[in-house]
């Protein structure tokens, strides 16, 4: 059943018409997949600290809404032509980042959050 | 019996033939990426005569995914480290015997960390499940690790979870301070790692095993908004001292190796985002994580990363990274420790656990090359890209760990394929 705001976003109930890319997938792959799916015509170039309670409702949004049977919270399949663009991965390229947090990890006392784990003592 | 062998055999021949085939006929649909990348890290000390630090690190990749949605993938990286870095954490007197900074006279050393890892991935429409492998050594440490990575996607792809595990289990050469009777003040630092694994009699090897595991949550909100939260929950368990490191203790020049507790849990969440500017054919990520651990140490961290298509085939980004924390509860700086002593049974010389905050500011150059759509091509995707970022230093005070290196700076250079 869709709630009122589920409505909102496509009320239609369209059925999904390519692939479904996910939203943290790493890059698309396949021909012509990487490629950008922003518009290219002419012109075109052109607190610190959050309450815990905060990340707690967040989660609970997340969860309602997943078990809410709200079939089109969010997105669509025909909406998501930005989304799946390679500069729009949250996870952006796995090499890149294991190399980035690689530096940061030896040089910060903290470390996760960034969806990589790992050891070592660093001691140099 | 034979008989049953031989039709044992002829059932296990079947049944390599047929997998065979199946993996001839995967091999044909299957896309294979390649990837090179070479890091270059300087870490220059202000000190005369101290060169500081340089770390070069190449890494290599290759993976296989087949149509069935089978994926392997393996990989191999190296630290080349070098220069020179403090052996004792203490303070250093100026001509007139005045408490200047602390001491940033070091030792000379190379070494070389190398690391290989191996997975394996299954993807099906709504769902992924992989696994991994990395053993990493050099002459001083030896780490197993095992990562399981699970990731499904809810209510017509608009949520996805993710849930990652990795347990190490590590091993850490240091010195034989059997003799000291648990003393930690008479506890004597490792000299080198000549004999390191050897069963030599004056060092001797000590356990880390660490646990971690990563939930997240990503919501693809709008057409042009997605929304990532998630955290870390990190246990230590073992020996996570600089077996090298020394720290003078009061005014009497003790010198004792750097003690740490023997266990350290570490929390970290964090929420990110990214959101698509079309008309400008770019996108601005943002992210925000806050850390806690359990010996005190808290910090939050900011990253921006911008990406714009230059052309098709440009792409450019600029990104940003602040992160700021608080010492370990233990910590002190070199001063501290003459004049007061250590704070509790633990101390340590690590910049990482001092008071700090990093900057760090970049730019990427990428080039593409992705044929277009209905051509023929060998290759899928073709990718080189350069890399520069600087990483600054803000220390508290001049007897902070490594307050001679206020800046790095970190070149990159990547080349991946797809076919």
């Amino acid at each position: 059943v869709d709630s009122a705001w589920c409505s909102s976003v496509d009320g239609r109930g369209r059925t999904p018409a390519a692939p479904i890319p996910s939203p943290v997938a790493g890059r698309p792959t396949g021909e012509g997949a990487g490629g950008s799916h922003f518009p290219s015509g002419p012109g075109a170039l052109g607190t610190l600290r959050a309450r815990a309670s905060l990340w707690g409702l967040l989660i609970v949004a997340f969860v309602a809404g997943g078990m809410s049977g709200c079939r089109h919270f969010g997105v669509r399949a025909h909406q998501r032509e930005l989304l799946a663009d390679r500069i729009m991965s949250l996870e952006g390229n796995v090499q890149e980042r294991a190399a980035d947090e690689h530096v940061l990890s030896n040089r910060e006392g903290a470390v996760g959050g960034t969806g990589t784990a790992g050891g070592g003592c660093g001691c140099n | 019996v034979r008989l049953q062998l031989r039709r044992g055999h002829q059932r296990l021949a079947v049944v390599v033939m047929v997998a065979m085939g199946a993996v001839a006929g995967e091999a044909r649909a299957a896309e294979v990426a390649a990837a090179q990348r070479a890091t270059l890290f300087l870490e220059p000390s202000s000190e005369k005569g101290n060169k500081g630090v340089t770390v070069f690190h190449p890494q290599t990749d290759v993976s296989g995914t087949f149509a069935s949605g089978v994926g392997i993938a393996a990989g191999y990286a190296v630290d080349i480290v070098s220069g020179a870095t403090p052996r004792v954490f203490a303070v250093r007197n100026d001509s007139y015997g005045r408490p200047m900074d602390a001491i940033s006279g070091a030792t000379q050393f190379s070494d070389t960390r190398q690391q290989v890892h191996g997975g394996f991935s299954y993807t099906r429409p709504t769902s992924d499940v992989a696994g991994s492998y990395s053993y990493g050594w050099e002459n001083d440490y030896r780490s197993h690790a095992v990562t399981v990575t699970t990731r499904s996607d809810l209510v017509d792809h608009v949520f996805t979870i993710g849930l990652s595990y990795t347990h190490n289990f590590d091993r850490v050469c240091d010195a034989n301070n059997e003799a000291t009777g648990g003393d930690p003040l008479n506890r004597a630092a490792l000299v080198t790692s000549e004999h390191c694994f050897q069963s030599a009699p004056e060092v001797t090897t000590r356990k880390l095993n660490i646990d971690a595991l990563e939930p997240s949550v990503t919501w693809a909100a709008t057409p042009r908004l997605l929304l990532q939260v998630g955290g870390t929950a990190q246990i230590l368990d073992g020996f996570q001292s600089n077996p090298y490191r020394r720290v003078e203790l009061g005014s009497g020049g003790r010198r004792p190796q750097e003690t740490l507790p023997a266990l350290r849990q570490r929390y970290a969440t964090f929420l990110r985002a990214a959101y698509a500017v079309p008309s400008l054919r770019a996108s601005v990520q943002a992210g925000a994580r806050l850390y806690r651990d359990t010996w005190a140490v808290e910090a939050a961290t900011a990253d921006v990363l911008v990406q714009q298509y230059l052309t098709r085939f440009l792409l450019w980004s600029a990104r940003a990274h602040v992160h700021s924390q608080r010492g370990a509860s233990f910590y002190r700086n070199a001063d501290e420790y003459r004049l007061l002593g250590p704070n509790g049974k633990y101390w340590t010389g690590d910049r990482e656990l001092s008071p700090m905050r990093n900057y760090l500011v970049g730019g990427k150059l990428a080039y593409l090359r992705i044929p277009e759509s209905g051509t023929k091509s060998f290759f899928s995707e073709i990718e080189a890209a350069l890399k520069f970022e600087a990483l600054f230093y803000q220390l508290d005070s001049t007897f902070a760990p490594n307050a001679d290196r206020k800046l790095a700076t970190i070149w990159q250079l990547a080349v991946s394929a797809r076919f």
